[in-house]
């Protein structure tokens, strides 16, 4: 009776230990109960899932950092071929008055070849000036998402974070995804922002992979009471509904290996819910499209 | 108040590239005389024997003197210039030391804008000859 008691109070995990410790040096058969092995498993199952999370995490904290570096490495060289660019363009503008001057030879001035070189060179400038705003706009995206420093809570303009996470999602969306800003009148609200970002990002990779060849995201905010709602609306597949409730489930995927490995909005609602006190809600119909409303208190 | 080519400006950064961008838009915007150095310790010499007017510098950088102290070193030898930062790699601890301890004018991000860049260093510049002619007027030091 006090053995049952003494098993009882074990999991069934240190059950099986105990029993297989028991029969170790025995060559019998071990009859294990089947209600055992079934505990064992769906506990293995749990242990499972809680590891991969772990390792999720893990990873998105050395992605993190790794992004930082590079983003780091790549503002220093960044920040000199932008301000030579901007300077290339101020060095043109005073050919362009030299030429024109009164003061300098008719003949000089009237060398089509010269205005046609610095035309030519002030296209080419202008074309590097608009990549070098790429490259600068990605590299502070990957800044704001990536930095520790950002890992506490902060008054900040959702719409900025949006627009972040669209510079970090641009190579997935661009040319098959027609993204619709209904922007609304919202005020700060008090966020994680590193945290947040990750929200929508992984709201927006969604999204796209949701939708097969081209189609459209809308992004709406308002103000609702004392809450900020976020709605990401897409043009995909849709959700069949008896996968809507098992979508927060962590493992839970219907993505290929190579896209997902179920966790993502398992994480968003963690970072939503535990971390904002906000809620996340979905809506969706098969062949038409999903909406994820994201709801946060203005003031945690 | 002195003529633009009066007043002294030191860049630090152990980027040349960085030195060689910011130099030539003070060459080609200014009059500055601009003193480059791309170590804290160079850097550090030229503060014994020359009046620093403006300083920009960066604070991560190899070598046993980093960007930090130099400036703190810079505010010890001549209090009235203006210290700046600009660096690509934003960290809050190193920022409000910065603030606290160097008596920053401003801490700037890269990338940089030039036009605000120029702005900037033109306001610094006026804040260093209006505090150089309240010295004058006062017959001595003013408390910064």
């Amino acid at each position: 009776m006090a053995q049952d008691t003494e098993a009882n109070a074990m999991t069934p995990l240190e059950q099986l230990a105990q029993l297989m410790g028991e029969y170790k040096d025995r060559t019998i058969d071990v009859p294990v109960p089947q209600k055992l092995i079934e505990q064992v498993s769906a506990e293995f199952r749990v242990l499972q899932t809680a590891q991969r999370q772990l390792m999720q995490s893990k990873n998105m904290i050395m992605l993190g950092q790794l992004m930082a570096g590079i983003a780091h490495e790549i503002s220093t060289p960044i920040a000199s071929i932008n301000s030579n660019v901007n300077l290339f363009s101020r060095s043109l503008d005073r050919i362009k008055t030299i030429l024109g001057s009164e003061s300098i030879p008719e003949e000089l001035r009237e060398k089509r070849q010269m205005v046609q070189i610095v035309n030519a060179l002030d296209k080419l400038n202008q074309s590097n000036q608009t990549a070098c705003d790429r490259i600068v706009q990605m590299v502070q995206s990957i800044r704001s998402s990536a930095r520790g420093d950002m890992a506490e809570l902060r008054e900040i303009d959702i719409h900025d974070e949006l627009e972040n996470a669209l510079t970090l999602v641009h190579h997935e969306l661009k040319r098959r995804i027609n993204v619709i800003r209904k922007y609304g009148d919202i005020p700060k609200c008090s966020c994680f922002p590193n945290r947040l970002n990750s929200v929508f990002v992984n709201m927006l990779v969604n999204a796209s992979q949701a939708i097969e060849g081209k189609g459209q995201i809308s992004i709406e905010t308002f103000k609702d009471g004392d809450t900020i709602k976020v709605k990401f609306t897409d043009t995909g597949q849709g959700i069949p509904p008896e996968n809507i409730e098992k979508l927060f489930e962590p493992g839970f995927t219907t993505k290929p290996p190579d896209q997902g490995i179920g966790l993502g909005l398992a994480i968003c609602k963690r970072i939503v819910m535990d971390e904002h006190h906000g809620k996340i809600e979905v809506e969706s119909e098969v062949d038409k499209g999903t909406t994820f409303t994201i709801t946060l208190p203005i003031k945690q | 108040m002195k003529d633009e080519s009066e007043y002294n400006v030191l860049l630090l950064d152990d980027d040349p590239e960085v030195i060689a961008a910011i130099s030539s838009l003070l060459a080609l915007e200014t009059k500055h005389n601009v003193l480059a150095f791309t170590s804290a310790s160079e850097a550090f010499e030229a503060i014994e024997t020359q009046e620093i007017d403006l300083a920009i510098v960066d604070f991560l950088m190899p070598g046993a003197m980093d960007g930090i102290e130099f400036l703190i070193a810079l505010k010890k030898r001549q209090p009235y210039s203006i210290r700046m930062i600009l660096t690509g790699y934003a960290d809050k601890v190193n920022a409000i030391k910065a603030i606290n301890e160097v008596g920053l004018y401003k801490y700037l991000e890269k990338p940089w804008d030039n036009e605000e860049l120029l702005q900037i260093i033109r306001e610094g510049l006026e804040r260093r000859a209006l505090l150089r002619r309240l010295t004058d007027q006062l017959g001595g030091s003013i408390p910064l």
